[in-house]
């Protein structure tokens, strides 16, 4: 199994590789699909050719990335530009190695269950059911076309997508430090995985029960209070730094004044950039309030009080509904919650909708540049085609996981109620009211 | 004993009318100028430059008793602290290809320029209010004009009047465009209303809207400075011109006919100089008249002058009008003898192409070139304005000259203000662009300066309207005489004159 | 067109720019595809130039909004604004307000992106007449409920404003029939004219107009057969000179006309003037060179011909205007 998988790395970086080097580097960076002003890498280079001509990057609107990551992108253009790609590449594949990783330990805690109906036996995971799960996450990102693009077109996704694995990957491991610092760093980056400190601290608190031998069985309350504690050091920590780095404060409204405002409504795959073009001036703040609670709050309770025996699960739930209503999302963002999926693959029988949403992602992958070439350079078309392409991929991640969650309840009810269940001597079906 | 009262009286009301002919106010004086020079493209350029000056300190308190100085502008000037102004009002684009060098350039559009004085505080609150109060001067929508798309450039301007140090310090110094403003007969009519004469004596009488808007190139200004009353400057007045750029294509005008005459360009010949000017002179260029197509004057010219400038020597029919014993109306006529003679332009010493390159609305690039056409090396200190709608990436920027790139050297300074994104789209963040480097070696190939671009027209584009581009105007500047006249610097020859020129796309 | 036309109407009756506000929102005078740049003429044939070597445009091209309408009639202009971009009225102004470009059903569409609907309360006047030519026209004065508002519409709801006719030479139809008929009406008007406000709202029947021309009058106190159309368009009074001083007091509402005094004393001349004012506040103002008595401030507003949003309604072919 190991070989495979570093067969699969090598073919992945070949391929990425080869694309950096073609003619297609540029078309693929340039599309608005895969770079959004916060991630585009021609905005990362514009930043540092400012702050090294002297001008505060920051002014204007034309930098979006924190003074840490200025930093060092610039000591990267600056000293090594040749092996720019290679970084990204590299960084892809580390990424696609811890969530291998992630997934081994997830799976090995799956087998793990007690107490179900007497013929579900057919449902439990076997130890034959762990060994491929974990490939299948990895392929799913190394040959993911999303994942591939966003490495090839350098967007700076790929560094939040690292951070996001080491992430989980933590997570899952226990290491409350370690986790909270690169929480921390995915944080600073882009704002909304703050949302994922409610799993992390989850896991934490289940990770110091079990190392305890005490035997409880309920999550200690100050585990959740340390794990916050921590978190809010580490990324108070890294705003100290950035600032000292940006030499003062006006970064915080360039960055997550940026991510919070959307000042900047070019279009994207995602659904703020439409609704503020249209409306009102008047109505802006109304909107920016509802998206923006929508984006990471609204979710974020009800899923919690589901799914808290779940943590990894509301974690993948949390990071997909983050990038289907985060205000700049790109297809890296897309590509990255899709390769967590093969995680639970037990649940894909249960899945009802698995045609429609490959449909639907096909389609619209295939739509979005077309019309977007009659908008913007055809001019026959106009702005509500490519939204309503976007709509539609949301539409489609959307009914991804909300099947994906029907499926796993669905499968948690089998295995607490059997499979057969009869009434009045009929066969039933299970349904969601 | 009544004769000696009465003598008494008389003597009283002498002294006393005496006193009161001496307290008159400052000394103002007013002159006309019409310049008429027909280029080698077969154009006409007009210029009118009427000047008031006036012998006064420049205190807000010397514009309550205004005599031939207009008040209305005397009121704006003195209530908002400005030392030095410049307006123009501009539709057409000077080709400075094939016309040479206009005696004033402006960028298309509405282009305002003000150095406040040193006492001035908050100057952003001030240059909006100025700007607002211009605007209801003037009739034009200068009131869109506030500190997101105002700059304060470094090098590029320096003041054109008398300062009271070396030193210009840059921020109480706003320039701001408008390059989508129109300038039509509503901008004409309070304009012709500062005029001392208004517009029913003199050479104002000539602006007809109808005639003077039919041009290719027409452009409206009104310059303001405070200059020195004599040789030692020890004291200052006010000097304001009130200038009017045409040119005329004469083969849409002339119908076949290449003659031209003032009432075929104006629609009215001209009845008498203004009662309150000094000086009212028509000067007709007749430097072509060697070299181009030779055409005759009538009536005969009373004099003609030569001036040397710069190692170019040019002659000119002076007609003044006062001298003039005018009967009824008017005219000066040129009649051509040859048939229609185009003639080779030598391109001046700077000049400047500028277009838009890409496709699509999402990104494009734009291309400056530099022309010189000097002997030798120039500098330019180079100043660029740009909207907010068009994200520019300077890390992008290329500069090509001979070939070879060359980097901007010594000094780049890029000021962006502002970020205010409303719906109309021009208030918002604008980027200043300035470098200072040397380039641009003799003639063969122009400089190229590439800069690439985004296009966030889409904040616009959803409202259905079709929005062109504006994109201001761009300043390359060299070194500028100074005198209040246009007759004054016609003989003289100096090293180094700083030039500055308007382009835009 | 009409709005030029209204402006040089108003020329005619001595007003001056002073006391006319410009709107115009689009440049068709100097445009480039103007023939003949700085002209705009109101009938193919007659060659008159309505826009005249002395018009002042106050508000133009994007200052034309709805917002900066609404604030220019409610005076809650921004501090610093110049006066001749402001109303200046007080309440013994008579204001004239002339709305033309394209309508719909309650509302008048300003520039390509926003559309007014009537809802303002309007300060400072004594009596207002509105004159409003745009499809379903009718629509936009319904919604009134101040006093003293007369207002003529060229459209009932339901109806299209036509166009008059079309000068082929710059492709464009250059003026609206109910402002000809207007103009033709108050052209032949003199200065001392007797003709009342009630002959000018029949000025178009519908024989020649083809819409319905509708008129509002129930919440303006007077009857429009007995008000003077001098009143609102002209300002001239019949003038007594008198040497000695003057006792002024108030004129009761009945009266229809104002008086304006001259009186001389050792020192100055001085003009008191008396205005229709309610009868318990007594009133001498005195005038300045901006402030007649019928203080006319002729509001005028253009639309361009430009191509009708999709949720325009009522517009059916771009080149025959509202």
């Amino acid at each position: 199994m190991e070989n495979l998988i570093y067969l699969e790395y090598a073919v992945a970086g070949i391929i990425r590789y080869w694309l950096l080097n073609s003619d297609y580097k540029q078309t693929i960076g340039d599309r608005v699909e895969i770079s959004t002003p916060l991630n585009s890498w021609r905005k990362v280079t514009e930043g540092a050719y400012l702050y090294n001509e002297g001008i505060n990057p920051y002014v204007g609107d034309n930098f979006h990335e924190t003074p840490l990551g200025l930093t060092v992108f610039d000591k990267m253009i600056s000293h090594i530009p040749q092996w720019i790609g290679i970084i990204f590449i590299v960084c892809d594949l580390v990424t696609a190695h811890v969530l291998y990783h992630t997934a081994q330990i997830f799976m090995s805690e799956l087998v793990e269950k007690d107490k179900y109906a007497k013929d579900t036996e057919a449902l439990l995971l076997k130890q034959s059911d762990l060994v491929l799960p974990p490939v299948y996450v990895a392929s799913a990102y190394l040959f993911n076309p999303y994942i591939i693009f966003s490495c090839v077109g350098q967007t700076t996704t790929v560094f939040a997508n690292l951070c996001l694995a080491f992430t989980f990957l933590l997570m899952i491991k226990g290491h409350r430090l370690a986790c909270c610092s690169v929480l921390a760093l995915a944080t600073l980056q882009s704002l909304y995985p703050a949302t994922l400190l409610v799993p992390a601290s989850i896991y934490l608190a289940q990770a110091e029960r079990t190392s305890s031998l005490e035997g409880r069985q309920s999550l200690r309350a100050s585990s959740f209070i340390l794990t916050a504690v921590t978190f809010i050091a580490a990324l108070l920590l890294l705003l100290y730094i950035s600032s000292e780095l940006a030499g003062g404060w006006e970064f915080l409204h360039a960055t997550y004044g940026f991510i919070l405002n959307v000042p900047d409504l070019r279009p994207n795959v995602g659904l703020f950039w439409y609704f503020f073009t249209e409306m009102f001036e008047n109505f802006r703040l109304l909107f920016i309030y509802a998206f923006q609670i929508n984006a990471a709050l609204l979710y974020l309770v009800p899923l919690t009080l589901r799914l808290h025996g779940e943590p990894m699960l509301l974690a993948a739930s949390l990071t997909a509904l983050m990038a289907v209503f985060k205000s700049y999302p790109s297809l890296g963002d897309v590509g990255f919650y899709l390769a967590l999926l093969p995680m639970w693959k037990h649940l894909f029988n249960y899945m009802q909708q698995g045609f429609v949403v490959g449909c639907f992602f096909l389609i619209t992958s295939v739509m979005g540049p077309i019309v977007w070439h009659l908008w913007i350079y055809s001019r026959s078309a106009n702005a509500n085609f490519y939204f309503g392409v976007t709509l539609a991929f949301a539409t489609a991640q959307i009914f991804l996981v909300t099947d994906i969650l029907f499926a796993y309840i669905k499968r948690e009810f089998s295995l607490y109620h059997g499979l057969h269940r009869e009434v009045n001597g009929k066969t039933t079906k299970l349904v969601l009211e | 004993m009544k004769a000696v009262l009465n003598t008494f009286a008389c003597i009283v009301l002498f002294l006393h009318s005496s006193f009161c002919v001496t307290s008159v106010p400052s000394k103002d004086y007013f002159d006309e100028e019409l310049l008429l020079k027909p280029l080698p493209s077969g154009h006409i350029y007009a210029y009118f430059q009427f000047t008031t000056v006036w012998d006064v300190e420049f205190e807000v308190t010397s514009f309550h008793h205004c005599h031939l100085f207009p008040r209305a502008l005397g009121e704006i000037v003195g209530h908002y602290n400005v030392q030095e102004l410049h307006i123009s009002l501009t539709g057409g684009l000077w080709r400075h290809e094939t016309w040479g060098y206009p005696v004033h350039d402006a960028a298309p559009g509405a282009e305002l320029w003000a150095w406040f004085k040193e006492s001035t505080t908050s100057i952003d609150k001030t240059w909006k209010e100025l700007a607002g109060a211009l605007s209801g001067l003037l009739c034009a929508s200068l009131n869109f004009i506030d500190s997101s798309n105002s700059l304060s450039p470094e090098f590029t301007f320096r003041p054109t009047g008398i300062v009271s140090s070396p030193a210009a310090n840059s921020s109480y110094l706003r320039y701001a465009t408008l390059p989508r403003e129109i300038v039509c007969t509503e901008n004409l009519t309070p304009w012709k209303k500062l005029l001392p004469c208004d517009a029913k004596k003199g050479l104002s009488t000539l602006l007809n809207a109808g005639h003077i808007h039919n041009t290719n190139y027409h452009s409206l200004g009104l310059h303001l400075r405070p200059v020195c009353r004599d040789v030692g400057c020890s004291q200052m007045s006010v000097e304001l011109r009130q200038t009017v750029s045409l040119v005329y294509d004469m083969v849409i005008l002339g119908n076949g006919n290449q003659d031209w005459s003032i009432k075929k360009l104006f629609g009215i010949g001209l009845s008498g100089a203004c009662p309150l000017a000094t000086m009212s002179n028509i000067y007709i260029d007749t430097t072509l008249n060697e070299t181009g197509a030779h055409f005759q004057l009538s009536p005969t010219p009373p004099a003609i002058i030569t001036s040397t400038r710069g190692g170019y020597e040019s002659k000119f029919a002076v007609y003044d009008v006062k001298a003039l014993d005018i009967d009824g109306m008017f005219n000066i006529a040129a009649f051509y003898s040859s048939s229609r003679v185009y003639g080779v332009n030598l391109p001046p010493v700077l000049y400047t192409n500028r277009y838009i390159i890409g496709y699509g609305q999402e990104r494009g690039g734009i291309v400056t070139k530099l022309h010189n056409g000097h002997w030798k090396a120039l500098d330019v200190v180079y100043l660029e304005n740009i909207p907010w709608f068009m994200p520019l990436y300077l890390h992008t920027l290329k500069i090509l000259a001979n070939g070879q790139e060359i980097k901007p050297l010594i000094l780049m300074d890029m000021t962006l203000t502002g970020q205010t994104i409303n719906s109309y789209a021009y208030d918002g963040m604008l980027k200043e662009l300035r470098k200072h480097f040397k380039p641009v070696r003799p003639h063969k190939n122009p400089a190229e300066m590439l800069l690439q671009h985004d296009k966030a027209t889409h904040k616009f584009e959803d409202s259905g309207s079709h929005h062109k581009i504006w994109v201001d105007g761009v300043n390359p500047s060299t070194l500028q005489p100074q005198s209040s006249t246009f007759r004054s610097p016609l003989v003289s020859s100096r090293q180094g004159c700083y030039m500055q020129h308007k382009v835009s796309d | 067109m009409g709005v030029t036309h209204s402006r040089q109407l108003s020329d005619l009756f001595g007003l001056s720019y002073s006391q006319i506000i410009l709107m115009v929102a689009d440049d068709m005078a100097c445009n480039p595809r103007n023939p003949r740049p700085a002209t705009v003429f109101n009938n193919a044939n007659q060659h008159i130039n309505v826009y005249g070597d002395d018009v002042e445009v106050d508000y133009r091209g994007y200052e034309v909004t709805v917002e900066n309408f609404v604030r220019l009639l409610t005076g809650r202009l921004p501090p610093g604004t110049p006066r001749s971009k402001q109303l200046l009225t007080d309440e013994g102004s008579n204001v004239v307000v002339y709305l033309t470009g394209h309508g719909g059903d309650g509302f008048l569409k300003f520039q390509d992106s926003e559309e007014w609907l009537l809802w303002i309360l309007l300060c400072r006047y004594h009596e207002m007449f509105f004159m409003i030519d745009t499809c379903q026209a009718a629509s936009l004065y319904e919604k009134f409920y101040s006093p003293n508002i007369l207002a003529v519409a060229s459209s009932l709801v339901g109806e299209d404003s036509l166009s008059h006719h079309v000068d082929p030479a710059i492709g464009v139809y250059i003026i609206d029939r109910y402002t000809y008929y207007a103009l033709d009406f108050l052209e032949r008007v003199e200065p001392d004219s007797t003709k009342t406000m009630g002959e000018f709202l029949a000025v178009c029947p519908k024989r020649v107009c083809i819409s319905t021309v509708g008129v509002r009058k129930d919440l303006f106190r007077r009857d429009p057969h007995k008000v003077l159309i001098t009143d609102f368009f002209g300002s001239l009074r019949p003038v007594e000179l008198t040497l000695s001083g003057l006792n002024v007091t108030a004129l009761s509402r009945t009266q229809h006309q104002s008086r304006r005094y001259l009186s001389t004393d050792s020192n100055s001349m001085y003009q008191k003037e008396l205005l229709k004012l309610p009868a318990h506040k007594p009133h001498i103002i005195h005038s300045d060179t901006s402030s007649h008595n019928a203080d006319i401030m002729a509001l005028i507003m253009h639309e361009t011909f430009s191509m009708p949003l999709p949720f325009d309604a009522g517009i059916a072919n771009p080149l025959v205007p509202c």
